[in-house]
């Protein structure tokens, strides 16, 4: 090479990097260091959740896309300690671990020892290796005196924090919830809106699919005092609604649309339910038995009474597949005793109590409408054929037959409606 | 000439580009590091004196995101449970150092961190992972939520979850400080079956001559292995594994734990009976500890 050139390129350089090395006299666009505004982020954080007096109300959302719904956590931060309770455990339990304010994809809250209600939808499983996919580890996208806005690291769930009020305890506005919940067992609603028939079906999860016309759209909702929230507008026959309050009278859903449009949404009860309400002839063991069918819980089970049979006995319905089926269940009580509805394979000679077991239904002729009974296929061992009244102690402990009247119902084959 | 001219260059640079650039800028005195001592509980203040000074080893019962494996979801430790495993660790596995070895070495050689995960870090083929150590510097042990009273008062249990893991990954550390006798991966050459080794049962890898089917998936696993459930095991229950191997798996294996052995006195100047000895006797002491109250 040549060393003219050299020399020039090594000129270059040192000229070039010399420029570089002294323009540093840019201004600090802050007047406090990066290091000492990220302190007093995180201290004023701290400050922000330990203010309120009675704590936080989370609204946590889980899964992908919200996909298992929303469920409340009360929260309290004091001195690095959360306290937390929730709908999901037991309402009069405060369950307490550690927290911290981190810095790290920005402010970042997280739960870091464990706690059953915080930690509950992320603990994984071998058959669930995400467990519901929920978060514990939040960005802080905002924090005032009067909310919180998290997002989940993982997951990426957007979620809000806002004081509880201040003369509310806890444990009731937990039960009040739990409450709405418990009379909200129908999973079917319906409510026509500006002539358009509107469906609400609610899933296990706090998610609900809503259907109007062609549209159908999966919502996930969290149940507060009155009734539920969905997490962002649903879109109910093309009216935004925030919110739905729950009557626990009449069984209702109502609110009012950002349009000002009310909806009532009734428990959606099906055609197909309905056609089993009314008197029927069971044959049991080559007897027939009348009985009579009304509605138990709409939409998805019926009591069934006859004055040939000691006891009332519920039978549910499946819509899905439209059939009626009768398992292990308490009928009443015999002196000190509960009387249970025991499946039993009379052909062999057992019986069992465990749950879920027993017969089900399928409709060999429309009419007259015509049932036949065979077993549900939860029994590993045996097959349900029949039925027997045991009575059990409070400890489930069995005692022995019911002894107040006929115990045995052998071969339940056939059902047929006479009206 | 030409070389004269340009050290004269340079040199001229340099001095420039020194004096350009001492321009006014002072430091900041505040530190970019929080020097506040932090706010410590009754737990961390008693790791505090029983880990870091001792050991100089932090132990992070909290979870850290950053310290944990993403590809897993994870749950913290459960804190009260973390303080008896952390009053178990110190008792079972750093003083067994301690006494055979002195603590000088305990002190040199064990990781740096221990971090604690309160589930297991599950595997979509069904197995889970039981620990880990990274570069000599970092073991994490998962599972630390399922620690009840009854894996405690058992040692089994407690071997298996967390202990043999706590010797297999301090094993893997001596390994990268001092390597160990080439001759030792040539035994068992053939019979190495890398990320398949869950497939197998007990009895089918020690019939193959491995302690474990873990210690089938590669040579450095088989040796830390090798020491981990011979120090773990009683002596019953490594005679039971002999057993199982048969004639020529037993063979097998006792050439190996020959080389461990030798290596582990050679390079270490730990006597592994001695060692063995004295974690049964500290098993057999769980039920004297007090792990209610920090001490």
């Amino acid at each position: 090479m040549n060393m003219k050139k050299t020399i020039y390129s090594i000129l270059i350089l040192f000229v070039t990097l010399g420029f570089q090395s002294c323009v540093n006299d840019e201004k600090e666009v802050f007047s406090k260091s990066a290091s000492e505004r990220t302190s007093e982020a995180m201290a004023k954080y701290s400050e922000i959740l330990e203010s309120p007096k009675n704590g936080w109300r989370l609204s946590y959302y889980a899964g992908e896309d919200k996909a298992y719904g929303g469920y409340n956590m009360l929260i309290s931060f004091a001195d690095g300690k959360a306290n937390v309770a929730s709908e999901i455990a037991e309402t009069d339990t405060i369950y307490h671990s550690s927290y911290d304010i981190i810095s790290n994809q920005g402010p970042v809250l997280t739960f870091d020892t464990f706690n059953p209600v915080m930690h509950f939808f992320g603990s994984p499983s071998s058959s669930s290796l995400d467990g519901f996919q929920g978060d514990y580890e939040f960005v802080i996208m905002s924090a005032s005196a009067d909310s919180v806005v998290l997002k989940g690291k993982k997951w990426k769930n957007k979620m809000v924090m806002t004081p509880m009020p201040e003369k509310t305890e806890w444990k009731s506005y937990l039960d009040s919830i739990i409450t709405i919940q418990s009379e909200n067992s129908f999973p079917e609603y319906v409510c026509t809106i500006g002539g358009k028939e509107t469906k609400l079906s609610f899933s296990e999860n706090h998610t609900m699919d809503i259907s109007y016309e062609s549209s159908s759209s999966t919502n996930s909702f969290i149940y507060n005092t009155k009734g539920i929230e969905f997490s962002s507008p649903a879109d109910i026959a093309g009216h935004e609604f925030k919110s739905l309050e729950w009557s626990s009278i009449d069984t209702t859903f109502v609110g009012t649309s950002t349009d000002g449009t009310k909806a009532s949404f009734k428990i959606y009860i099906s055609p197909e339910y309905k056609k089993y309400i009314g008197t029927w002839g069971i044959t049991i063991n080559g007897t027939i038995f009348t009985a009579n069918v009304v509605q138990n819980v709409p939409g998805q089970s019926f009591t069934v009474t006859s004055t040939q049979l000691p006891f009332p006995f519920v039978a549910n319905y499946s819509p899905a597949d439209d059939k009626v089926s009768v398992t292990t269940q308490n009928v009443g009580t015999y002196s000190e005793y509960t009387v249970k509805l025991c499946p039993w394979d009379a052909n062999e000679g057992y019986l069992t109590w465990s749950d879920n077991i027993g017969m089900e239904s399928t409709i060999t002729s429309k009419s007259p409408l015509t049932l036949t009974f065979a077993d549900n296929g939860r029994w590993s061992t045996y097959t349900v054929n029949s039925y027997l009244l045991y009575l059990f102690d409070s400890a489930g402990t069995r005692i022995g037959k019911y002894t107040g009247g006929n115990y045995k119902f052998p071969f339940v084959t056939k059902a047929v409606k006479v009206q | 000439m030409i070389n004269k001219i340009i050290y004269i260059m340079l040199m001229l640079t340099a001095t420039l580009s020194f004096t350009a650039c001492q321009s006014d800028d002072k430091l900041d005195p505040t530190s970019i590091f929080d020097t506040n001592p932090p706010k410590r509980d009754a737990l961390e203040q008693w790791l505090q004196e029983n880990y870091t000074y001792p050991y100089n080893i932090d132990f992070k019962y909290k979870m850290e995101d950053i310290e944990s494996d993403m590809k897993y979801t994870l749950v913290p430790a459960d804190s009260a449970k973390a303080a008896k495993l952390a009053i178990l660790i110190k008792y079972l596995w750093l003083e067994s150092y301690d006494e055979v070895a002195g603590i000088t070495f305990t002190k040199t050689y064990v990781p740096r961190i221990i971090h604690l995960i309160g589930s297991a870090a599950y595997n979509s083929n069904g197995t889970i992972v039981l620990g880990t150590a990274e570069g000599g510097l970092k073991i994490t042990l998962y599972i630390v939520n399922s620690l009840t009273q009854s894996s405690i008062s058992n040692p089994q249990t407690l071997n298996t979850y967390y202990f043999k893991t706590m010797h297999h990954e301090f094993g893997h550390i001596l390994n990268q400080k001092k390597p160990y006798d080439a001759g030792f991966k040539l035994i068992s050459e053939a019979s190495y079956i890398g990320d398949d080794w869950y497939l197998s049962s007990d009895e089918e890898a020690n019939q193959k001559g491995f302690v474990t089917p873990y210690a089938q998936s590669e040579p450095n696993e088989d040796f830390v292995e090798n020491i981990a459930v011979y120090v773990t095991s009683t002596k019953a229950q490594w005679q039971a594994i002999l057993d199982a191997a048969g004639t020529d798996g037993a063979a097998t294996i006792l050439r190996k734990f020959a080389i461990v052995k030798a290596y582990m006195k050679d390079s270490w100047d730990i006597d592994l009976d001695q060692l063995h000895d004295v974690v049964q006797r500290r098993q057999s002491e769980i039920k004297y500890l007090d792990l209610e109250t920090l001490k």
